[in-house]
């Protein structure tokens, strides 16, 4: 019950963050990877792309706040984490990384701070559903094994 | 997963795990995101392969290193901190020969050009989807066909192989150019990788289907040491003997680092020439890789292992790269039917696949036809005339595309080409795979593969535009090419290419100048194919005719070369036309025609209208007569050539020969038909004393 009712709760969850575009198809492929052995996958991977995340943003934003920008591994940290988010299913996020890279690579030190600005307010709402979900799922975990115990 | 499944299949090489195949496939994954490869190990562990993860490049190739019987396939990220993913590709391909699939959160079409040109099987997009994963076990399986392991070689691989890589491998198949042309034209174009595969087997030896020699593994130092030595020597000179001596490894054999030059050759085609492919060039060849200039490549130029199996396709290749692409169009009378010649895959040469080779013609075109790359077709084909330049890289690209002859357009690059000259560069290429690497890309005629392809591929010296190596398989066009290489004679006559530039823009607008600067040295070359065992019976036809032109022949030498060419040749055309793609042989009478701009185009006008007749079917004559046209006059043959090649290219039908006629003259003697076809080819400025290089354009579009 409680685990049905849980399930509901992380679709319906779940829904709502793609209506929004938030994410999209892939984190149901990243969801459907989870199995019996393994039921941690899916709380695995979001956290640790959450990690790689908030150090690439961390990284990227020295980047481009140093006397110098530093371009280069701006780009490169970039198109990084766009994969990243791309494989997660955070399309908005991953585009925001995409915009950003381009402003990068036209080494555009003004473009770059406007996509920095909205990389972070994506990565905000991306990362703050991923906690949600990865809360449900903590719950569900916790509720199945109990079931099993 | 369940445990059982694939981990027995690990250990032993292919035939345990091939039982449940693809379940249990062993796959590297390397990429430095960790989230990513996370993904991706999951993903493939649900299609019930087995996986195992690197995070850095450098430690993947050090497991591959290892164990290279490990993994059956590696998908590898494109943008890695330590190595770039196109390195490890080459890296990979190169030592362990094994299929890399790429991987990248980028979808620029410059990015998925530069993996193939490297190599990679295939070039997935992130994220990853699993549906897309769960047919990845292809390559290998594709891969394992065309390449049979040494080790694991068994009959039926073999078999597999010599069915397979007849197209790719240009070498052995080559003497059946046309029919391999044609087979493996399809094969070419149905799959790229299994020029890779051919590729592979060409690696042992020339003559990959009958050998089963253990294959060498190229590691680090060993390809180190080679690259040593080929610096040493100059990449121009560098020749598989030398090589070898200067590299002193034991049990290495002149085979292996022939082979491996090919392919080294392609993929410095390959690097330089990526941006070079030009649309015309794809087109014209039929998208086959520019590297294909290389045509001797054919064989196995393939880059480095893809080049290979281009190579090995180049045989078949070339048959399938219509030379049209190239040369233009052999179709057009111009378009030296090389592609009879080519086909064989001539055009291959560069390793990319041939199929790209064509594209590579594109490429090639800045190098070969300096002057017109009107060419377009031809331009593609940079024909080996160009060779000069495409020679390292790029030289396949003309003339692979080069349908089997039987087109007649064989390269028609001449025909078509705006620039026409290229055509004849293109040719030559594809001669050049006749001829010994002729000129065509090659430079380096060393290439003895280029014999073997094409030899049915009339090489005609097209690919000699370039002076050097242009063997212009002039006379190789179509059946000539097989007969050989040996053809060191014909490299002279092919030689002719040396249309040293302009890789005989015959086309159309067979820039004078290019054919001065392509006197082809058929002049030169001419000697030779009389002399020359040529085996192309046509040829030494031709040269005996060269000899006559004498005069002429300087200038075109390869429209001498052609002229005479076809003018032996058409007699023995006559004959061949029968065998031949009826373009091939008619090319080179018409070029032989062409040739002889001084008159002696007369005897080829003579010839042409024999190769007319001939050619009535395939242009392929009146590229050579066209080639004639352009190459031989010198001055008259600028008009000649131009027309001659115009004609060429525009009679397609009319027997290039009739082309020949255009030659202003030259031809006329007997060619009506040639004239017109001259005459439109060439429109007189471009036979100028370069005409040689238009004649060998005319030979490459002939072809």
């Amino acid at each position: 019950m409680v685990g049905t009712d849980l399930r509901q709760q992380l679709n319906n969850y779940i829904q709502s963050m793609r209506d929004q575009g938030i994410l999209d198809n892939q984190f149901q492929s990243v969801q459907a990877l989870k199995t019996e052995e393994n039921p941690h996958f899916v709380l695995e991977t979001v956290t640790g792309f959450c990690n790689d995340a908030d150090n690439g943003i961390a990284q990227m934003t020295r980047y481009l706040e140093g006397p110098v920008v530093d371009f280069t591994n701006l780009t490169g940290l970039s198109h990084f984490l766009r994969g990243s988010s791309s494989s997660i299913g955070g399309i908005r996020m991953a585009l925001a990384c995409r915009d950003l890279r381009r402003a990068s690579e036209a080494n555009n030190k003004q473009g770059c701070i406007e996509g920095m600005a909205r990389l972070k307010h994506e990565y905000n709402s991306l990362k703050e559903g991923l906690n949600n979900i990865s809360q449900i799922e903590r719950q569900m975990i916790g509720n199945a094994q109990r079931g099993r115990q | 997963m369940t445990v059982e499944d694939q981990r027995g299949g690990v250990v032993s090489k292919d035939v345990s795990h091939y039982d449940k195949f693809p379940v249990g496939m062993r796959v590297l994954a390397v990429d430095d995101d960790p989230i990513c490869l996370k993904l991706l190990e999951t993903l493939l562990r649900k299609c019930q392969y087995q996986v195992t993860t690197a995070n850095q490049a450098v430690i993947a190739l050090e497991m591959l290193r290892e164990n290279r019987d490990k993994f059956d396939l590696v998908i590898s990220d494109v943008n890695m901190p330590d190595m770039d993913g196109f390195k490890l590709l080459e890296l990979v391909g190169l030592e362990m020969d094994l299929p890399v699939i790429m991987l990248s959160a980028h979808s620029d079409t410059k990015l998925v050009m530069k993996g193939i040109t490297h190599g990679a099987v295939d070039y997935l997009l992130k994220p990853v989807r699993i549906e897309e994963l769960k047919n990845i076990w292809q390559h290998v399986i594709r891969r394992k066909k065309i390449d049979p392991k040494d080790q694991n070689k068994s009959p039926n691989e073999d078999k597999a192989r010599h069915g397979n890589s007849e197209s790719g491998q240009g070498a052995s198949s080559l003497g059946n150019a046309d029919q391999n042309g044609k087979n493996s034209r399809k094969r070419k174009d149905q799959n790229e990788d299994e020029e890779e595969e051919g590729d592979e087997n060409g690696n042992d030896s020339e003559d990959p289907s009958s050998q089963k020699k253990p294959r060498v593994v190229w590691s680090v130092e060993l390809h180190r040491k080679f690259v040593t030595a080929v610096n040493q020597l100059g990449l121009e000179k560098a020749v598989p003997k030398k090589i070898l001596d200067l590299m002193d490894v034991e049990g290495l054999t002149r085979e292996n680092v022939a082979s491996h030059l090919q392919k080294y050759r392609l993929y410095l085609k390959r690097i330089s020439s990526v941006a070079t492919q030009q649309a015309n060039m794809v087109a014209a060849l039929g998208g086959k890789d520019s590297s294909y200039l290389r045509m001797a490549s054919l064989d196995g130029f393939g880059e480095f292992r893809n080049l290979a199996g281009s190579g090995r396709l180049s045989g078949s290749t070339l048959s399938s790269y219509a030379p049209s692409g190239m040369f233009g169009r052999l179709n057009s009378p111009a378009g030296l039917n090389l592609r009879g010649i080519t086909s064989s895959g001539l055009i291959q040469p560069s390793g990319q696949n041939l199929s790209s080779s064509i594209n590579t013609f594109g490429k090639l075109q800045p190098t070969l036809l300096p002057s017109n790359q009107s060419a377009g077709l031809y331009q593609g084909i940079p024909t080996s005339l160009e060779l000069n330049q495409l020679q390292q890289s790029k030289c396949a690209t003309g003339i692979g595309d080069f349908d089997p002859i039987k087109d007649s357009t064989g390269f028609t690059v001449s025909g078509s080409f705006p620039d026409n000259r290229v055509t004849v560069g293109s040719s030559n290429s594809l001669l050049s795979r006749a001829s010994s690497n002729p000129l065509m890309l090659q430079g380096n005629s060393q290439q003895t593969h280029n014999r073997g392809p094409f030899g049915n591929q009339s090489s005609l010296g097209v690919a000699s535009l370039n002076p050097e190596s242009f063997d212009l398989s002039i006379g190789g066009s179509s059946n000539f090419v097989n007969h050989n290489r040996s053809d060191e004679s014909w490299q002279g006559a092919v030689q002719l290419s040396r249309f040293s530039s302009n890789a005989l823009p015959l086309s159309e607008p067979f820039n004078h100048d290019q054919m001065a600067s392509n006197n082809l040295g058929i002049s030169s070359t001419s000697p030779h194919i009389g002399n020359s065992p040529i085996e192309f019976p046509s040829t030494n036809v031709v040269s005996g005719r060269l000899e006559d032109s004498g005069d002429v022949c300087q200038e075109g030498l390869i429209g001498n070369v052609v002229h005479n060419m076809t003018y032996t040749s058409k007699q023995r055309w006559e004959e061949y036309k029968q065998d031949y793609n009826p373009n091939m042989n008619h090319s080179f009478s018409d070029i032989n025609s062409m040739v002889p701009n001084n008159g002696i185009v007369s005897p080829l006008g003579r010839s042409l209208d024999q190769n007319s007749a001939i050619c009535g079917r395939s242009f392929d004559v009146s590229l050579i007569g066209q080639l004639n046209g352009g190459a031989m006059s010198n001055a008259q043959h600028s008009e000649f050539e131009n027309s001659a090649v115009d004609a060429k290219i525009k009679s397609n039908e009319d027997c290039l020969l009739g082309q020949t006629k255009s030659q202003d003259g030259f031809i006329q003697n007997g060619y009506e038909s040639l004239d017109d076809i001259m005459n439109a080819m060439m429109k007189r400025t471009v036979l100028s004393d370069g005409e040689f290089g238009i004649n060998a354009y005319s030979l490459g579009s002939c072809i």
